[in-house]
């Protein structure tokens, strides 16, 4: 540390010494964020106008190393390292600031801005570029605030809400624990697990992807939090498509989930998977199409158990905040309200489960935890629903009606689930669970009934045609788009089982979740990645498929038992397909 | 600086980027055929479009410019055709188009100039582009031609344009057909030769009624090297010019930021006064 001496000057002019508490073990970027923290508290003021009450900084330095590979050739890889400031001013009051307001004419981010840092731990670079971001950002928040009030001005609002939740301050700093391998292992086993596809013809398309992220985040705000946060990932993805005599895309993916490279590095592990999957593609090419429509029991085991849970019933357990509007707009935005938010001590689920969310869990094959969340909120359990009645969201200190403190969950541009785990003092045996099953069928005097063994996952849609989705931000529509079921059986009462190709399960709500008849004592742990959206922002998320963990995505576990369906529709996957490709496979052809 | 409208000397770079934008942009071929395209100069084939003693061509085999090395050298463009020299003007008359394998009307043949960024479809687009004045002025007799132009017209002041960033141009016909080249540094240049700094503006027009009004060039050839932006993605040019004396042109007010300057001082000022230890 430098200390510069005031100059021996007689007429010196000294306008002000500023109170800087020194934390003189704390590295070059806390020391620059808490020296500008200081002074923007103390200083940042516009003539007639508020100061900020609240000034949060936020560095997040992320090396990140991607390999990736197609039928045994490396496609393009990359090794980088970014480093990151936002930037979070408020302006009036805990309970009236500047955030949570959305107007037509001005998108920007209500949670002020930042700009890209050096990777040099530079201190008079680093507070020049905070300097600059938090001017832009308080001019900012001030503008947001006058339009806020302007447009509430002949309104009442319908829901009284603080805007700011308040909380204790909480420090919290963990050891760098920097663990990345050298790409040339990344290179040598995605081009090792890619080639893997040469010994099989049906498959048309497939990709490999490795990547390892690791991540340190620092964090400063005015109310005395801080923490320096440790954010390790690494995720091995393969995925590969074939299509059956009709056209019907048939694709499935294996993906692995952990913190660091030897968590998911596991290559005859990975080897019999991406075989396992390749030989259950190839065998759906010539299986079964449901040409009926099926409406009936549905029996979930394993990942499709999982997976429906995680893309029908987790993003409802966000309290996202509907900002206020101007008038004109809040229609728009009332589309994508969700649900649960007005379920609070409702049943959401049978009286048998329960749904508890747990950051601090640090169990084999867990990988969602944090020690403390990225508002300085410490990480801690959070039951959600008891016996099926819904008790909680998860939340920011964004508060939302009925729950006005943070859970701790902000990770990003809102609430993120950590480890969620579905319990159930109910469980029975998966002979148990068939004859349950078996049971439902009886009574519909069905022929058969429907086993989903593997679910599609929207991060590995196939890659024919256009593979970029938007998503304008906001829970899933009522009617959840679920992707269609991988590996699907027709079980007949005998207990025989007819492989189908590929089947679409219709008009998945959360409701159905609330039909669940019975669930297995034994639990599968999954992990999948899901990118926070916030309407604070508005942000358009983009999608690129294949491309493993997304910048601003969150691994989530959860665990969640085999799960029975007392009745849901499914049918042949809907739409035009597209025809095989005219000329053979060059490399099966020779 | 307030819009101003008078004559002007546009130095070399700045010159340069005035024959691309207003010239070169609209002798690509293929807008001499798109229905949507103001094709400015296709039915001036063989007609004079400049001063006699004026020529320009394009050149991708060139690899230098006096001592300056060209960045819109090729040797086959991203057709595979073979690059080679285009004579457009010749003494003041219009003498074709650059061309892509997309014939249009009388050229039906590619000559070298099919080009594209990676991922885009390629078109025609410019190269080096070289200006030559025959019989050219030294840059004293051209500042004393400006200055008798001033008097002539009973303006207060003329321009120089020294420096410039660039320029863009629209050449289709729903908006305006004109184009803008974006000076740094710009004098006024008063009836007596003193020359002052001023700031704020950008030399604007539309292309027919400016380069008639192209009156004379220097022997000052400078270069411009930049990469030129449209339909094919982002590709290396060159413009090569002299200095050029324009009768009339006319300036508009530069875009500017309103933003207040910060609020708090720069960190780094506070260290030197010593308001802050770190």
């Amino acid at each position: 540390m430098k200390r510069i001496a005031l100059p021996a000057l007689g007429s010196v002019l000294v306008l002000a010494l500023l109170p800087v508490v020194v934390h003189g073990d704390e590295d070059a970027l806390m020391q620059a964020m808490r020296a500008e923290l200081a002074r923007s508290v103390a200083e940042l003021q516009m003539e007639d106008m508020d100061k900020p009450y609240f000034v949060a900084y936020t560095i997040r330095d992320t090396e990140q190393l991607t390999a990736a590979a197609s039928f045994g050739a490396l496609l393009p890889g990359s090794k980088g390292r970014t480093r990151g400031l936002s930037v979070e001013v408020r302006v009036g009051d805990a309970s009236f600031d500047n955030t949570n307001f959305r107007s037509m004419s001005a998108f920007s981010s209500s949670f002020g801005g930042g700009t890209t840092l050096p990777l040099a731990d530079n201190i008079v670079e680093i507070r020049r570029q905070i300097w600059l971001a938090t001017d832009a950002a308080y001019k900012d928040a001030l503008q947001q605030l006058a339009n806020k009030r302007a447009a509430l001005q002949n309104e009442t609002r319908a829901e009284d809400l603080a805007d700011l939740a308040a909380q204790e301050p909480f420090t919290y700093v963990d050891e760098p624990n920097r663990n990345v391998p050298p790409l040339e292992d990344m290179n040598d086993l995605v081009r090792d697990l890619s080639g893997l596809f040469r010994d099989m013809p049906r498959i048309a398309d497939s990709r490999v992807v490795a990547s390892v992220t690791y991540r340190r985040t620092h964090y400063v705000n005015s109310e005395g939090s801080s923490f320096v946060r440790t954010d390790p990932a690494a995720s091995v993805t393969v995925r590969a498509q074939a299509q059956a005599e009709d056209g019907t895309i048939l694709h499935d993916f294996v993906a692995t989930n952990g913190l660091v490279w030897d968590d998911v590095a596991d290559t005859d592990a990975l080897v019999a998977q991406v075989k396992a999957m390749g030989m259950a593609i190839s065998t759906r090419v010539t299986a079964e199409r449901l040409d009926e429509r099926y409406t009936g029991p549905v029996l979930f085991e394993g990942q499709a158990a999982a997976e429906l849970f995680a893309q029908v019933f987790v993003p409802r357990l966000l309290g996202t905040r509907m900002p206020d509007t101007e008038s004109q707009f809040s229609s728009f935005m009332s589309q994508s309200r969700n649900p649960f938010l007005d379920k609070l001590g409702a049943r959401v689920l049978p009286r048998f489960l329960n749904l508890e969310d747990d950051p601090t869990l640090a169990a084999d094959g867990f990988v969602g935890g944090y020690g403390v969340d990225d508002e300085g909120v410490p990480a801690s359990a959070t039951s959600l629903v008891e016996r099926g009645i819904l008790k909680s969201l998860l939340t920011t200190r964004n508060p939302v009606q009925g729950i006005e403190a943070s859970t701790g969950n902000r990770r990003g541009a809102g609430p993120v689930p950590s480890n969620l785990l579905m319990t159930t003092d109910r469980g029975v045996t998966r002979e148990e669970l068939v004859d349950e099953f078996k049971l439902l069928m009886e009574e519909r005097e069905a022929e058969y009934g429907i086993v989903v063994r593997r679910l599609g996952n929207p991060v590995f849609k196939p890659s024919m045609g256009n593979n970029i989705s938007f998503n304008f931000g906001g829970p899933p529509r009522q009617e959840a788009g679920v992707e269609h079921a991988l590996v699907a059986y027709r079980l007949y009462a005998d207990g025989r089982e007819e492989l189908l190709r590929t089947v679409e399960l219709a008009a998945v709500t959360d409701s159905v979740f609330k039909e669940i008849v019975a669930v297995s004592d034994s639990a599968t742990t999954y992990t999948f990645t899901y990118s926070p959206v916030s309407f604070g922002g508005l942000a358009t998320i983009i999608m690129i498929g294949g491309s493993g963990f997304a910048s601003s995505s969150h691994a989530v576990s959860v665990s969640v038992p085999d799960l029975l369906f007392e009745e849901m529709s499914v049918r042949n996957p809907t739409g035009n397909v597209p025809h095989l490709p005219v000329a053979k496979h060059p490399f099966f052809e020779e | 600086m307030e819009p101003y409208t008078g004559p002007a000397i546009l130095a070399g770079e700045a010159s340069g980027v005035f024959f691309h934008e207003i010239l070169g942009h609209r002798l690509e071929g293929h807008r001499q055929k798109l229905e949507d395209e103001g094709q400015t100069f296709k039915n001036l084939l063989n007609e004079r479009v400049l001063p006699e003693n004026f020529s320009v061509h394009f050149d991708p085999t060139m690899t230098r410019h006096g001592g300056t090395d060209l960045v819109g050298t090729y040797r086959f463009d991203n057709q595979g055709i073979p690059a080679r020299r285009v004579t457009v003007i010749d003494k003041g008359i219009l003498k074709g188009f650059l061309l892509s394998r997309r014939p249009i009307d009388g050229f039906p043949n590619s000559n070298g100039h099919g080009r594209k960024q990676a991922g885009f479809h390629p078109v025609a687009r410019q190269s080096n582009l070289v200006v030559e004045v025959t019989n050219p002025l030294t840059s004293e007799e051209l500042k004393a031609q400006l200055l008798t132009a001033i008097e002539a017209e009973g303006k207060p002041f003329g321009l120089r344009f020294e420096a410039i960033q660039g320029g863009f141009t629209t050449t289709g016909r729903f908006m305006p057909n004109s184009f803008n080249v974006t000076p740094l540094v710009v004098y006024r240049v008063y009836p007596d030769g003193r020359e002052e700094l001023v700031r704020g503006v950008d030399l604007i027009g539309t292309p027919l009624t400016t380069f008639s009004r192209v009156a004379a060039g220097d022997d000052q050839i400078a270069v411009f090297n930049g990469t030129c932006g449209a339909e094919s993605g982002g590709v290396p040019v060159s413009a090569a010019s002299p200095s050029i004396l324009v009768s009339q042109i006319e300036v508009q007010k530069k875009e500017k930021s309103q933003d207040r300057p910060p609020l708090l001082p720069a960190p780094i000022g506070d260290d030197r006064l010593g308001f802050s230890i770190y």
